[in-house]
């Protein structure tokens, strides 16, 4: 163990990370997707 | 002049003002919402370094004790992990507010000033007219807290998708351990895999595993996937243990949870199959297990000592020449008699398995109360029946009393012992409809050695040619009720669905030769055989 601390404990916080990256990419893309559609919705005449 | 100049700044103000203010809107919103995104990032990269601190996780394991929990390390993504992120968050929104709004009294404030203190830092030192620096500056604040809002929002939103992921990946993996456990469960139960402890002959249910580093020895109850850890669990001093036995637990030394005694080394790898060597006193239990196993490890084909003390006791009577003088084989001692376990059969095939041999004394077995209490009689897959034939009427009468010393022939009588074993046996088996019980029998005629030369006696295969296995086994059959106890066949083939007798010398312990017998030629029994028989017998 480095400095005392478990290696599951240092797994865990990387996976958490790359969770909460996608997260973020899955965030980022339902905003431009609301966005684009919002846009791009039919006006009326 | 002013007065011209006046009303040429208030037209400009009414006609470009609002889409200056708005542009100062925008701007201002951005900034604060790249502000926050950036302390976000910056709060999520400290806060799950994967080495950083783990006090405030409260994830130490707890102490060794006889009956509490594991001391093991539970899972961080099975609830720390929100820890970390409550820290992420309240850093991330202490630190957005600090740096777009803060403090409005400069005399308070610590460290620069907030964005909103700039503008109005601004607002209050700027030559400009008040009339365009005023307007300006409410539309920059009201920019910063806007973005500072949006960008905080979009922290919440990011942090309801995370939960939600994360909840996936927790439920995900417990139903990945809980299947990977339950497909285990599985196999053993359609391979039939058990493990009996060898001391008190209970079923292990939950063996309980001791970590494998040395200075640790930690004893874990519950080694199975469960918060600890899906497929690993790390225990207080560090040690990854597998929780799956196709992970590597077989591996494990494991202990019985009722009475503490070791379990034999790689139990649940292969089916048990417990087999009780019976016989009176004196008869030759022990040489022939001890010649026995010598055989089987010459013959190879996967065989190893699954427990230290087994492999002691053998090398024990090795080095004081049990096979070589089997009258320098130690009195077994009248206790609960604890099995001697081995594994045949390849490593990895269907054929493999952990053999548990019981070698009761024969006093044990001259007692009704005693043999009562052989608790692992229950599990029985066959039984190795040894006859002394030194210990048969016409053998007896026929032979010196000197002759009889030099073997050390039982005095108990062959039936006797096997009617009290019989009597037991069904106690814990039950027979089927025509009484007999469903266990094959290898009937094994000890000492073939003592009989080489016997006058008025022959040996048993004297005369036979090699023959096959029905062969053999009839001539000794042939053989007993010449000797005058054809009552033990009839009493074997009434109470046992398969029988097979064989005959061993302790002559053949490391390969079998012929012998000579009243001038003709003679081959024993491959010690081995007698158990490879019972192994490859078909339950029924």
């Amino acid at each position: 163990m480095t400095t005392g601390i478990p290696r599951s404990v240092a797994t865990g916080r990387r996976v958490a990370t790359a969770l909460l990256l996608f997260a973020t990419l899955i965030t980022l893309f339902a905003v431009a997707w609301l966005i684009a559609l919002w846009v791009t919705q039919p006006v009326a005449v | 002049m002013r007065l011209f100049l006046f009303v040429v700044a208030f037209v400009a103000l009414l006609v470009v003002g609002p889409y200056v203010l708005s542009l100062l809107f925008c701007v201002a919103a951005v900034i604060a919402f790249v502000v926050g995104a950036v302390e976000y990032a910056t709060a999520t990269i400290s806060g799950f370094t994967p080495f950083g601190p783990i006090a405030h996780l409260k994830i130490d394991p707890p102490q060794p004790s006889a009956d509490g929990p594991d001391p093991a390390y539970a899972s961080y993504l099975a609830g720390p992990v929100l820890l970390d992120y409550q820290g992420v968050l309240i850093r991330t929104f202490a630190r957005v507010w600090a740096k777009v709004v803060g403090d409005f009294d400069l005399r308070k404030s610590q460290g620069p000033p907030s964005l909103v203190l700039r503008v109005w830092i601004w607002v209050r030192n700027s030559m400009i007219w008040k009339l365009f620096t005023v307007p300006a500056g409410v539309a920059a604040t009201i920019g910063l807290v806007a973005g500072a809002a949006v960008a905080l929002g979009f922290v919440g939103i990011v942090s309801v998708v995370f939960a939600a992921l994360l909840v996936l990946f927790v439920v995900g993996a417990l139903l990945t351990g809980a299947g990977a456990g339950l497909l285990e469960l599985g196999v053993l139960f359609v391979r039939g895999i058990t493990v009996e402890c060898p001391t008190c002959h209970v079923r292990a249910i939950r063996p309980v595993y001791q970590c494998q580093n040395a200075s640790c020895h930690a004893m874990h109850r519950r080694l199975l996937p469960g918060r600890s850890g899906v497929l690993r669990r790390t225990c207080r001093c560090g040690q990854t243990l597998p929780t799956l036995l196709a992970n590597g637990k077989t591996k494990l030394a494991a202990f019985c949870a009722e009475c503490s005694a070791p379990l034999p080394i790689r139990g649940l790898s292969a089916p048990t199959a417990h087999i009780p060597v019976v016989a009176g006193p004196q008869a030759g239990k022990s040489v022939f297990m001890q010649i026995a196993v010598s055989r089987l490890m010459l013959l190879g084909n996967g065989f190893e000592f699954a427990d230290s003390d087994a492999m002691a006791v053998f090398e024990t009577n090795l080095k004081i020449g049990v096979t070589d003088d089997p009258k320098r084989a130690i009195k077994t001692v009248v206790a609960r008699p604890r099995a001697y376990n081995i594994f045949v059969g390849k490593d990895g095939s269907l054929a493999r398995r952990l053999l548990y041999l019981y070698d009761p004394a024969g006093e044990i077995l001259e007692s009704v109360d005693q043999l009562a209490e052989a608790q692992f009689l229950r599990f029985t897959k066959g039984v190795v029946f040894v006859v002394d034939p030194f210990a048969l009427r016409r053998v007896r009468s026929s032979t010196d009393r000197s002759m009889l010393g030099e073997v050390r022939a039982s005095n108990t009588a062959p039936r006797e012992v096997l009617e009290r074993f019989r009597d037991t046996l069904r106690e814990h088996i039950p027979a089927d409809r025509t009484g007999r019980i469903h266990r094959p029998v290898a009937v094994v005629i000890t000492k073939a050695d003592g009989l080489l030369n016997v006058s008025g006696v022959r040996h048993p295969y004297a005369g036979l040619s090699n023959g096959d296995r029905e062969t053999r086994s009839q001539a000794v059959q042939d053989w007993i009720a010449e000797m005058g106890q054809g009552d033990i066949v009839s009493s074997l083939a009434n109470n046992f669905t398969r029988v097979s007798y064989f005959v061993v010398s302790y002559q053949d312990a490391r390969e079998v030769t012929q012998h000579e017998s009243h001038g003709a030629a003679v081959f024993n029994d491959d010690p081995a055989q007698p158990l490879l028989w019972l192994l490859n017998r078909k339950e029924r």
